[in-house]
């Protein structure tokens, strides 16, 4: 009882308990560190591909390139997995010269089609009114840092960023672009729309209601922040500018809409988006359509506006206004310029105009040179099966320390340590979103281990001392040399482990990472609390 | 049970002989090495890791014949091993090559011996009408996954793939939606295909031995900063390098891969190796009651149940990931963990116990840190042991 009471005054094992409890409520998800889980054990913590499954790629850039280079590519493939509607793949550049990405959920099509996007450039089009004026790689953008630039102007920043057309392009553009400009900042000039893969063969299938909105629906000074539509509707935008016909649907004459499908169908349109919900477009209908041989698409419009929809639907990124006269002559040299707020937002905007002008020409190709799948259930079987290894390994140290000592107060407190030490780790992972993935599993083991290693060594240190010594010495002396051991022991594992941090990208970080956190963890909470539970627990 | 280890077993044998065992052993090692190589896993080589599970009975004769068909497409460095699913109690074969393969080739082939490959899960359902058009998401939605559908006008079959289905939770949303009941056909993925580019592999090696010599360089810094005393600091270097290289020894004997898992076992090696060894050199330096020997036996005590104890761990792991689990990343550090701490009880306690019993009796040697800092209370104080 008198262990016990001094236990309870001593603020090492206090410490002990409070990152214990924190570190569970982590883990349990009780603080919602994770808002799609509900609270459970485990729930608190993001797991890696090994256990949560999913599909991880690298990607092989042909060349090495500069970091500015590499964060235009990592934009580029952002912006095209993004407008396929995958949210939120993440992609780490690594090096100069790779990137890894990760796809938690995709279906086998969905992987090819990102298969291809990682592969194949995107589809890239400037079209003034609806005509081509350029196209995928015969744009390049100048990405060295005369290439772009922003300097104050009034209390804004200005930007530009400096583009080259090939020939044929430059004819083209000085063509399209006649009589498209009608004085240096005239509100009449047309605007250069850029596309990113435009849909091809694709109609746009909405209910007369819709059309007749969007046929009203143009740019309201003070209401919008941007303008797209340059004096245009909606509709002509969608139409005119984007070149996707719209379907109007007949609701008291089906046929009369099939036949217009069937006849875009004979022109090649094998595509259809409808655009609005089952209760104004009925999936009866869509059947029908489906019947016909087109696939269908929902892109409803739902409660966005009409400008965000429009740029969703047509691919439809930017929309520079021509500012100078072609007189139908060849252009090779562009400029294209902006203004923004502050210099953060103009250098974000030259970024995001430089990953949308190179998304049809990449800096460098990329190919896909590993690519590894681990289905979610086989990922829950494995982290079942470290549990029950850990467990296990857990059984198996108490009955070699049992051995050892012969006393069920030494086993313990250095189990408990131990499972302290796990869940302290864990707790901090899940504290900072650190992934758990197999390496790490393995870093916990390391840590533990070292964590046992250290425990022996307190307990040897303690127990000679209490049998040649009974008297009271204090507690810096007695275990001063057992810290010794330890300190030097940690600093030495972290050493070891430092390294690893940068090494490919993550491979071997989840190792590296739960060591030096269970190593610190040990020296700082775990290590001085068993210390003076044994201290105390010999003295009883 | 560990009592006077190293007094009585340097009665019977002359300590300094055995200072010459691990080193010794180590230069067999590093000569192994260097004529056989370490076999490299494919993430540091580059290859194809395919695995295929299967219900059919395969014989050696199969086997053979399918290795040979796979050589005759041009693949390097070609293993098939067999095994059981520890799950679902099927057929695993696995095959790696250090070649690039073209799936499509290879599948064909694979494909005469084991039947119908897929590399994903696909359910087959039969129904009387075309489903509704946005089954896709709903099912997608409910199942928290991405899947495709396929439905066969003539047949009526409605083919459902996705990366991981599970039959009843795809039974259930079905009759859900589809407002009856269904019986679905699962087949479940059946074979994995993993290839890396050599390009890549070799970065991830060169990254990976980068990693571990700027690891080294910085140990032996750490272990320098703290003894500030040469032939010691020099022991415990020793001891880590000889057991580093006597693990890789073994893993060439052994033919055990050398992969980012191998990798961190040796690391974790390294560390645990240079742990005892700490011990052993503050306990030997710092005591000034007793002989050298005496002070060895009793680190050795706690220096083996501290060995000991990591050993069953890696033993229980090895056993539980080979036999039940199969989860390779686990087998791969148990195994090199194992074999390397084996190692390391002989550095330890032959070689650098050796070394320090030479330094103390016939240098001189003391702990200069410690015993500048704290001599007046190690004069008061006397140590001892039992």
């Amino acid at each position: 009882m008198d262990t016990i009471n001094r236990l309870s005054r001593s603020i090492r094992i206090w410490i002990l308990i409070i990152c214990v409890s924190i570190s569970l409520i982590l883990i349990s998800n009780i603080t919602a560190i994770n808002k799609d889980k509900g609270v459970g054990f485990g729930n608190g913590l993001d797991y890696g591909i090994d256990f949560a499954g999913g599909i991880q790629m690298w990607l092989k850039l042909e060349n090495p390139v500069t970091s500015d280079v590499m964060a235009i590519e990592k934009g580029i493939l952002e912006n095209r997995l993004n407008a396929m509607g995958l949210k939120d793949i993440p992609i780490y550049p690594y090096g100069d010269q790779f990137i890894l990405i990760k796809i938690a959920k995709a279906s086998p099509e969905e992987i090819k089609v990102i298969e291809g996007i990682l592969k194949k450039q995107a589809r890239f089009e400037q079209r003034i009114d609806g005509e081509l004026a350029v196209k995928g790689d015969e744009i390049s953008v100048d990405l060295s840092t005369e290439g772009s630039g922003a300097y104050p102007v009034g209390n804004g920043f200005g930007w530009y960023v400096n583009v080259k057309l090939n020939p044929d392009a430059a004819c083209r553009f000085g063509r399209v672009a006649q009589g498209k400009f009608f004085g240096e900042d005239n509100p009449r000039n047309r605007p250069v729309d850029l596309f990113i893969d435009r849909p091809e063969n694709t109609t746009i299938l909405m209910s007369g209601g819709l059309h007749g909105i969007l046929g009203n629906t143009t740019f309201v000074p003070g209401q919008q922040r941007e303008d797209i539509y340059f004096g245009d509707t909606a509709l002509e935008v969608i139409e005119n500018r984007s070149r996707i016909p719209i379907i109007v649907l007949d609701e008291n004459d089906i046929n009369k809409t099939l036949s217009e499908f069937r006849n875009y169908k004979d022109k090649g349109f094998t595509k259809t988006i409808i655009a609005e919900n089952e209760i104004k477009i009925p999936d009866k209908i869509r059947n029908m359509i489906e019947d016909l041989g087109i696939d269908t698409q929902r892109m409803e419009i739902g409660n966005k506006s009409p400008d965000s929809w429009i740029k969703e639907v047509t691919g439809l990124k930017t929309t520079p206004r021509l500012n100078f006269d072609t007189r139908g002559e060849c252009v090779y040299n562009a400029r294209i310029t902006g203004s923004a707020a502050t210099k953060e937002e103009a250098d974000a905007e030259i970024k995001q105009n430089q990953i949308w002008l190179t998304s049809g020409n990449l800096p460098e190709k990329a190919s896909i040179e590993s690519k590894s799948t681990v289905p979610p259930s086989l990922g829950a079987q494995f982290l079942r099966y470290c549990f029950i290894t850990g467990i296990i390994a857990i059984i198996t140290v108490s009955i070699v320390i049992f051995l050892r000592y012969r006393k069920l107060f030494i086993v313990i407190p250095v189990i408990i340590t131990g499972l302290s030490e796990i869940i302290i780790i864990l707790g901090l992972a899940s504290l900072i979103n650190w992934e758990i993935d197999l390496p790490a599993i393995a870093g916990i083991i390391a840590a533990v281990g070292t964590g046992v290693d250290d425990q022996i060594v307190i307990t040897d240190e303690t127990i000679e001392r209490g049998i040649k010594k009974r008297r009271v010495i204090s507690l810096i002396e007695r275990i001063r040399r057992a810290f010794f051991i330890i300190f030097t022991a940690a600093a030495t594992t972290i050493a070891v482990m430092l390294p690893l941090m940068t090494f490919v990208a993550g491979m071997l970080r989840g190792f590296a990472f739960t060591t030096m956190a269970g190593v610190l963890i040990g020296v700082f909470i775990t290590r001085p609390a068993y210390a003076k539970i044994i201290e105390e627990i010999l003295k009883g | 049970m560990f009592d006077n280890l190293y007094t009585r077993l340097t009665e019977k044998v002359n300590y300094k002989t055995l200072i010459f065992v691990p080193i010794i052993l180590s230069i067999i090692m590093i000569l192994l090495i260097f004529t056989r190589g370490i076999p490299l896993g494919i993430d540091f080589q580059g290859g194809t890791l395919i695995e295929i599970l299967t219900e059919k009975d395969i014989d050696q004769l199969t086997l053979s014949k399918l290795e040979s068909d796979l050589m005759n497409l041009g693949l390097e460095d070609l293993k098939i091993y067999m095994g059981k699913d520890f799950e679902t109690h099927m057929n695993r074969i696995t095959i790696v090559t250090t070649t690039i393969v073209e799936t499509e080739n290879v599948e064909g082939i694979i494909a005469k011996y084991i039947g119908e490959l897929r590399e994903s899960d696909t359910a087959l359902v039969e129904l009387t009408e075309k489903p509704p058009a946005d089954l896709k998401d709903k099912l997608g939605t409910r199942l928290k996954e991405r899947v495709d559908i396929e439905f066969d006008r003539d047949s009526n079959i409605l083919k459902i793939s996705a990366i991981d289905l599970d039959k009843e939770e795809l039974e259930s949303a079905l009759s859900f939606y589809l407002n009856k009941e269904v019986v679905v056909e699962l087949q479940k993925k059946n074979i994995n295909i993993g290839k890396v580019e050599p390009t890549l592999g070799e970065k991830f090696r060169s990254e990976g031995i980068k990693a571990a010599i700027i690891a080294y360089i910085l140990m032996a810094s750490v272990i320098f900063f703290a003894f500030r005393d040469f032939i010691p600091s020099i022991a415990v270097i020793l001891a880590a390098t000889c057991d580093a290289i006597i693990a890789m020894g073994c893993m060439s004997i052994f033919g055990i891969l050398l992969e980012p898992a191998s990798l961190v076992a040796i690391l974790m090696l390294v560390g645990y190796s240079v742990d005892s060894d700490i011990l052993l050199t503050t306990r030997i330096l710092k005591r000034k009651t007793g002989g050298v020997n005496e002070r060895i036996d009793s680190a050795m005590k706690t220096g083996l149940t501290m060995t000991g104890t990591t050993l069953v761990v890696m033993l229980v792991i090895l056993i539980i990931s080979s036999i039940l689990t199969q989860i390779s990343t686990l087998r791969s550090i148990a195994s090199v963990l194992l074999l390397g701490l084996l190692a390391d009880l002989a550095t330890t306690w032959f070689m650098n116990a050796g070394i320090l019993k030479w330094y103390v009796e016939e240098k001189g040697g003391k702990f200069p840190i410690l015993k500048r800092k704290r001599r007046t209370k190690f004069r008061s104080r006397r140590y001892g042991h039992h």
